[in-house]
């Protein structure tokens, strides 16, 4: 762990400083780390329970970086784990309704410091796919429902790692909330 | 990046969620008259934000809800058993974890245990750190009247459990309400769960949840602590989740001023529960009811209300009269809601105890809440006045008096007869002037420097989010003191700079006064409202609102009254905001005569301010002798009635150290303006847009003095404060780019400048119309980079643009439209037409030296392109480029802009 511990330090570090190659090389080492423990969950928790995306990504980023990591890493770490960790919960969803095991045997919890949203696939499905939409129109609230929901960074990391007021990202999230709830209302407009 | 159209599909969205429901949808048709496209999907995402859900299966719950919202675990007792021990049953479970009764597996021992458990579902890696941290915690204390911790470990299936000795016995408060114990056997039971708490704190673990449930007596009758379930050990920090979910967790009635106010805890903290504990057990009750009370109300009753004297509070007279005096003094020195006021340790409290039991004098002394107010001011005076929600206070102050006065009237007249009315409300409003000052020593201890935590605004922030929560369902039968407190909130949240609460708060008081009130109080609520609509750039409803608020005053009063004479000068600030000077100018001089008036002929506070806006007219006028003048008549009237650290004070300083920039005094607008933010950084936190203006002054100086990374630095400060406050498009950002853009200019910068300038143009289209000077003054600088960039005919076009705007709004001799014309020159030389080059700077050359028009840098720049159509036109370029040089070694002696002859380039 110590060696890997280093080495992700060091591409977090890397990726700070714009090198390019850098998230490329951490994305893989973030998405095996929480696709083990997402099957890990998976398979330990029965059907009824659920378990959070958020926290995933917390244990993901303790097994590896340490408890000792540095403030800043945890945000560009989250940041990177967001985009990974939706990809992991689309893969789950898929193979889940691929394997025809119903949907309710996967929920899953996006949440927050105030709220949670409890998913079960074929919402998941639809919300990736208003997301995907979203990020042609504005990359940048897609950013803040990955951050926020996916990887657990807290609303004020946030405003820190955007720049943005309180105030703005409070507009943010309530516009993007309505806009993604009108879209999973009616995809195909 | 999102482009136009979504752009203002989302303004228009929050602008409709400021509104009453019933009056959204005529706002959006009204707003998209002529695009239905765009009004259906406003339409639609309006009706999407107020589901709850739709095809999601959405659950938005707190996680305190959560765990509160589960099913009983008593019929799915999944477990017989944990590690070594049976279970038998389950005793309780809570919102971290649950609690059974089991017996060991072996014949050795037999006696009963308690097994917690952390929770079986929504498992969460915090209440497990938690839980791993409460288990070490106990195994470090080893104590009598502490629950003993017997064993720990983790079940197969990874959960982590806690094995404590078993208390069969009854809550310490129903124990002593059983018991019938005489006061001093309360003490004796008492000050045993003192020595408890006292050993956990020499073992540097605060309990922060002291409260009768968590004490169980056996049969012995040995108190025993049971739960350090939110225990912390000293040394470690505050993490935010932790308060969060704490103060959740933990009962208000026991729960110290600072606790509720999510601040940092200290051991004072459970000596404050402790008493509590103990003004229970003499009293048989707590110091505040709690039961249904709101978020809000239990704020203020912990954090404001005095509590009643325990003697007071015994019923039984004769009982009460036994503890009077020195035991009332424990207790509510103990509950006292300073921290520094509360005894230094629990055995400091349990000393006093005994001195009382032994008849000596006790430490505790009775506490005057004047003697309270004159200690905390005096020695946080400065820190208190420098908190950053000062304004807020005052702001939260004046409602809240208001809000008392109604109560107490109210109250007085359902109780009393007619003749007793008045000695009432006489004797009620000296109460109340009580209450305000209790409310203040609140407030100030909210803000005490000493709690240690940052962001003072938070708390604030949230005190404010609170009362506008709780105000959103009450008072509904009191519309005129709703009103009133809606305003305070609103203002209050503009004051922190959050224009969109503020503007909501706001709609809400008028709305109230339109139904309610007179003329007058809905005139001032219009006034308001429009104000901090002016502030937002929402300028077109600001313009309507003043007018019929400055008309219903009129119409409705007979003598001229301050909220007619504040209107004026809203108004007067608005229409200078809209480039419409001489009515701007009118207004203002209205305002000081209405308010002269209305102070009965004598100088009043208001007038220092309305001339500080006549000292900005006078400005953009380009009499900068006169508006100078005017700025420091207003410092002297601001100083004789507010003092020279009122923030009216401060801001007009910052206004002189701008007109000093531009008469060319920058050293001296550096040390004026260094004075303002001194003085600003006590009353202003560090993102205080107050602040940003005040950066960029300094900046234009830099700018001037060829400083220019110190310049750029200060710019780019400013900037950041605006966009973090008002987003990146806002009036203030704009303005500050341009001269920004004037400084990437002298650089050579220019493609910079040109972004900006473009930027800066087109916030500025958005925001006015088109005759609006300062887009004309926009267009003017655009031209100049365009020039330099070599885009001559764009430049051409901006030019003729600008003049057609200044030919109109401005006398010949402007400033702003001197400026024109030598960029017109630049322009005309570019193009190698002389003859027009030469007429322009003709121009130019008539006011080029009058000593008020241009600053030194303004006019140094148009020496040398004098110089450079003089050396176009075959003349001797030197003169004109000497006096250039002469201007700049007049700002500084090594000003980067000095050009020897042979390095003037054209």
């Amino acid at each position: 762990m110590g060696e890997e511990n280093h080495s992700v330090t060091q591409l977090l570090s890397d990726y700070r400083n714009g090198d390019p190659q850098a998230e490329q090389k951490l994305l893989p080492l973030v998405y095996d780390e929480l696709k083990r423990l997402a099957q890990n969950h998976m398979n330990k928790e029965s059907a009824a329970h659920t378990w959070q995306a958020t926290e995933l990504v917390h244990e993901a980023m303790i097994k590896l970086l340490g408890k000792d990591m540095a403030y800043q890493d945890r945000h560009h770490f989250c940041a990177v784990a967001s985009v990974v960790m939706r990809r992991v919960l689309v893969d789950h969803a898929r193979a889940k309704k691929s394997a025809k095991r119903g949907a309710d045997f996967f929920q899953v919890t996006l949440s927050n410091e105030q709220a949670d949203l409890t998913l079960v696939a074929e919402d998941l499905l639809s919300l990736d796919q208003a997301l995907t939409k979203l990020a042609a129109k504005d990359a940048r609230k897609v950013q803040i429902i990955e951050w926020i929901y996916f990887a657990g960074l807290e609303q004020a990391e946030v405003c820190e790692q955007m720049g943005i007021s309180r105030t703005s990202l409070h507009r943010e999230l309530v516009f993007t909330k309505a806009w993604l709830k009108r879209e999973i209302g009616n995809p195909h407009d | 990046m999102t482009d136009d159209s979504q752009q203002r599909i989302e303004a228009i969205f929050h602008q409709a969620l400021q509104l009453p429901d019933e009056e959204q949808q005529a706002f959006i048709e009204s707003a998209f008259k002529d695009d239905p496209d765009m009004l259906a999907e406003v339409m639609d995402l309006l009706a999407a934000s107020k589901q709850e859900s739709v095809a999601l299966n959405r659950v938005l719950k707190s996680p305190v809800l959560m765990s509160e919202d589960l099913e009983p675990s008593e019929n799915k007792l999944e477990f017989k058993r944990i590690g070594a021990y049976l279970i038998e049953k389950e005793i309780s479970h809570g919102g971290m974890g649950r609690v059974f009764l089991g017996r060991r597996d072996d014949q050795e021992f037999t006696s009963q245990v308690a097994i917690k458990l952390v929770r079986v579902d929504r498992r969460s890696a915090w209440a497990e750190a938690k839980f791993k941290e409460e288990r070490q915690i106990l195994a470090n204390l080893n104590h009598a009247n502490i629950a003993m911790m017997l064993d720990g470990g983790t079940t197969d299936d990874g959960q982590p459990y806690v094995v404590m000795e078993y208390v069969d016995g009854v809550h310490i408060n129903e124990f002593v309400k059983s018991q019938q114990l005489s006061v001093v056997e309360k003490l004796d039971l008492f000050m045993r769960v003192c020595d408890a708490i006292s050993h956990a704190h020499k073992n540097l673990v605060i309990h922060r949840d002291i409260k009768p449930s968590n004490i169980m007596v056996n049969s012995d009758g040995q108190p025993k602590l049971l739960d350090f379930g939110i225990a912390k050990i000293m040394s470690e920090g505050q993490d935010m989740q932790a308060t969060v979910t704490q103060m959740a967790m933990m009962t208000p009635t026991y729960a110290s001023p600072e606790q509720i106010r999510g601040e940092s805890i200290s051991t004072a903290s459970d000596i404050y529960s402790l008493g509590v504990l103990l003004y229970e057990f003499l009293t048989e009750k707590p110091p505040f009811e709690v039961g249904s009370a709101s978020p809000a109300e239990i704020v203020k009753a912990v954090c404001d209300t005095q509590p009643v004297k325990p003697s007071e509070a015994i019923e039984n007279e004769a009982v009460g009269k036994s503890i009077r005096g020195d035991l009332d003094n424990i207790v509510l020195k103990a509950i006292n809601k300073d921290v520094m006021r509360r005894y230094e340790s629990v055995d400091g409290l349990v000393t006093d105890i005994k001195n009382y039991l032994a008849g000596r004098p006790v430490i505790a002394a009775p506490d005057s809440s004047w003697y309270r107010f004159h200690k905390f001011y005096g020695r946080n005076r400065w820190s208190v006045l420098g908190a950053a929600t000062f304004g807020l206070t005052l702001a939260l102050v004046v409602g809240f008096y208001t809000w008392q006065l109604a109560t107490e009237k109210d109250r007085a007249i359902k109780a009393e007869a007619d003749a007793l009315l008045a000695a009432e409300i006489a004797q009620q409003e000296a109460q109340t002037a009580n209450r305000v000052s209790e409310f203040l020593i609140g407030i100030f201890e909210a803000n005490d420097p000493r709690a240690g935590m940052p962001g003072k605004d938070l708390s604030a922030r949230q005190l404010l989010d609170l009362g506008a929560q709780s105000l959103t369902e009450s008072l509904d039968d009191e519309p005129a003191t709703k009103a009133h407190l809606w305003r305070t909130i609103g203002l209050a949240y503009a004051h922190m700079g959050d224009f969109e609460a503020g503007i909501a708060a706001l709609r809400q008081s008028l709305a109230l006064h339109q139904a309610h009130s007179s003329p007058l109080d809905q005139g001032e609520a219009m006034n308001r409202l429009a104000e901090i609509l002016r502030k937002a750039d929402q300028f077109d409803e600001a313009v309507r609102l003043h007018r019929q608020a400055i008309e219903l005053h009129e119409s409705s009063q007979q003598q001229p009254t301050w909220e007619l004479a504040d209107a004026h000068n809203n108004f007067g600030l608005l229409l200078y905001n809209l480039g419409q000077y001489d009515e701007a100018e009118a207004s203002l001089k209205k305002a000081i005569q209405t308010h002269r008036a209305a102070a009965g002929g004598q100088e009043a506070a208001s007038v220092g301010i309305n001339m500080h806006n006549l000292s900005l007219i006078l400005r953009v006028r380009g009499k900068y002798k006169e508006a100078e003048a005017m700025i420091r008549t207003s410092l002297d009237i601001t100083a004789q009635f507010r003092g020279e650290d009122s923030t009216s004070w401060i801001v007009s300083l910052q206004q002189l150290g701008r007109i000093q920039n531009d008469l060319g005094q920058y050293e001296e607008a550096l040390k004026t303006v260094d004075k303002a933010l001194q003085m600003g950084a006590k009353h202003y936190n560090p993102d205080n847009p107050r602040l940003a203006a005040m950066y960029s002054r300094k900046a234009n100086s830099y700018h001037a003095l060829g400083r220019y990374e110190e310049a750029e630095a200060m710019y780019l400060k400013s900037a950041a404060i605006y966009v973090g406050a008002h987003g990146p498009d806002s009036w203030n950002e704009a303005y500050m780019e341009l001269y920004y853009a004037q400084m990437l200019m002298s650089q050579g910068r220019y493609a910079e400048a040109h972004e900006k300038l473009t930027h800066s143009l087109a916030v500025r289209t958005r925001l006015f119309a088109n005759d609006h000077p300062a887009i004309a003054i926009a267009k003017t600088h655009l031209a100049d980079a365009k020039l330099a960039l070599g885009a001559v005919d764009e430049a051409n076009q901006l030019l003729i643009e600008a003049f057609e705007v200044f030919n109109q709004r401005f006398d010949a001799n402007h400033p702003e439209l001197a400026w024109a014309h030598l960029v017109a020159a630049k322009l005309n030389r570019y193009k190698k037409n002389l003859p027009d080059a030469v007429e322009h700077m003709a121009t130019v050359a008539a006011v080029i030296d009058h000593p008020v028009s241009w600053s030194p840098l303004t006019r140094a720049l148009a020496y040398q392109e004098w110089a450079c159509l003089d050396s176009a036109t075959a003349n001797d370029s030197r003169s004109k480029l000497q006096t250039a040089n002469n201007i700049l070694k007049s700002i500084h002696p090594n000003h980067p802009l000095i050009k020897p002859h042979n390095q003037l380039k054209c």
